[in-house]
């Protein structure tokens, strides 16, 4: 009697857990893709299936897309790139985590209504979790981790607890030895305003000054050039705030 | 003989599908992983990883054979401490860098790195002299790669 309830229990647990894991396999490789097994890097293959804890890496010029479950959720794994993926589902929802180590992925998560979906992308000092649908997430020691918005909403979280969260044309930079994210909209301010001194002068226009014997600035030089040219102007600015 | 034929064709067919597949170059993710885990990388390392993201294979190690190859550097070891200055010199001329004035005077380590960071490869809380690390080697190539608009 004692053994049947064993036995019952055990193919219980067995049951339930075959129904956790998530189908993970390989949409199309290029290049030098490869996984991880036991101690040895192994060439994916389009269609093959991967399990759970998969280690992934990629070469230079090369890709790997591979589908984390029945949901459609997909991520291409970029050139120069290891993550680790771990995905489980069910009926009602998903859960997949990939640990970036280095380089830099592309998620594609679709919402199914009923479906719970938690969808999150970890790497040493941040956390990136998709509320929304595409996002493009890179990793290294230089920048620290950069998640960036396609499309939808998107949460990024410090390993202090601290999380912004990312629409639009917004970027979270967590870079290390920094208790905080940069300014969500720094890379929009970066592309967009340059910085001037006197003269209307940018930063590199001052130091080609103080290496060169030209007739602006450099000291002693002929500065007339530079008279009547800082003028008035009247610039129109339309500002779009990200959804 | 129609028949036969077509199973010929087949058969040579699927067996060079799957030689393609397994021919891919396992040996260039394992060099990334033990440089991956080098504190200290070396102008050996760059030179490989420069010749891989032009499509050579690990395999084609040394310089001997690329000296015309704009990255190489005149008057380095390979087994010389790489620094963030050599590394952007590197990649200022592979990538035929824009964005700094003195670096298109001066075709030299302090003003290739600026030109760098003017164009987002190298962050600017940093300095030239800098030792570069095998994972900063990685990530240096990551953003090349998307430079370059690399998939």
């Amino acid at each position: 009697m004692k053994l049947k309830k064993t036995a019952i229990a055990a193919f219980s647990i067995l049951f339930f857990t075959a129904a956790l894991q998530a189908e993970i396999s390989v949409i199309k490789a290029e290049g030098s893709a490869a996984y991880k097994e036991g101690n040895k890097w192994l060439p994916l293959k389009n269609g093959q299936k991967l399990s759970e804890g998969v280690k992934v890496s990629t070469g230079a010029n090369s890709y790997a897309d591979i589908k984390l479950n029945s949901q459609n959720h997909t991520i291409r794994v970029k050139p120069f790139t290891m993550i680790q993926v771990f995905s489980k589902e069910s009926k009602t929802d998903t859960n997949t985590h990939i640990g970036l180590k280095r380089g830099g992925i592309m998620a594609k998560v679709p919402r199914e209504g009923k479906v719970k979906t938690i969808f999150k992308v970890s790497s040493p000092i941040a956390t990136s979790s998709v509320r929304g649908t595409e996002e493009n997430i890179s990793y290294g020691p230089d920048t620290g981790m950069i998640i960036e918005v396609v499309k939808g909403v998107v949460e990024g979280t410090n390993i202090l607890g601290r999380s912004n969260i990312l629409s639009g044309r917004q970027k979270f930079i967590q870079m290390y030895s920094k208790a905080e994210a940069l300014n969500i909209l720094n890379d929009v301010k970066n592309s967009s305003i340059i910085q001037i001194y006197g003269n209307g002068l940018t930063a590199d226009e001052i130091t080609t000054m103080l290496y060169s014997d030209d007739q602006t600035s450099s000291p002693g030089g002929d500065l007339t050039i530079l008279n009547n040219q800082v003028q008035n102007a009247n610039i129109n600015i339309k500002i779009i705030w990200p959804n | 003989m129609k028949t036969i034929r077509i199973i010929n064709i087949s058969f040579i067919a699927i067996l060079l599908s799957t030689g393609i597949a397994f021919s891919q170059d396992v040996t260039q993710v394992t060099f990334l992983s033990e440089l991956d885990n080098k504190s200290t990388a070396t102008y050996g390392d760059a030179l490989i990883m420069f010749k891989l993201q032009s499509g050579s294979s690990v395999s084609a190690k040394g310089r001997s054979s690329s000296l015309k190859e704009l990255y190489v550097l005149q008057g380095y070891d390979e087994t010389d401490t790489l620094s963030k200055g050599m590394a952007s010199l590197m990649t200022a001329r592979y990538l035929d860098l824009g964005g700094s004035f003195m670096y298109m005077i001066l075709d030299i380590k302090r003003y290739a790195y600026k030109a760098c960071i003017a164009n987002g490869i190298f962050t600017a809380d940093g300095s030239e002299n800098d030792k570069m690390s095998g994972p900063e080697l990685i990530e240096l190539f990551s953003k090349i790669s998307d430079f370059k608009g690399g998939e």
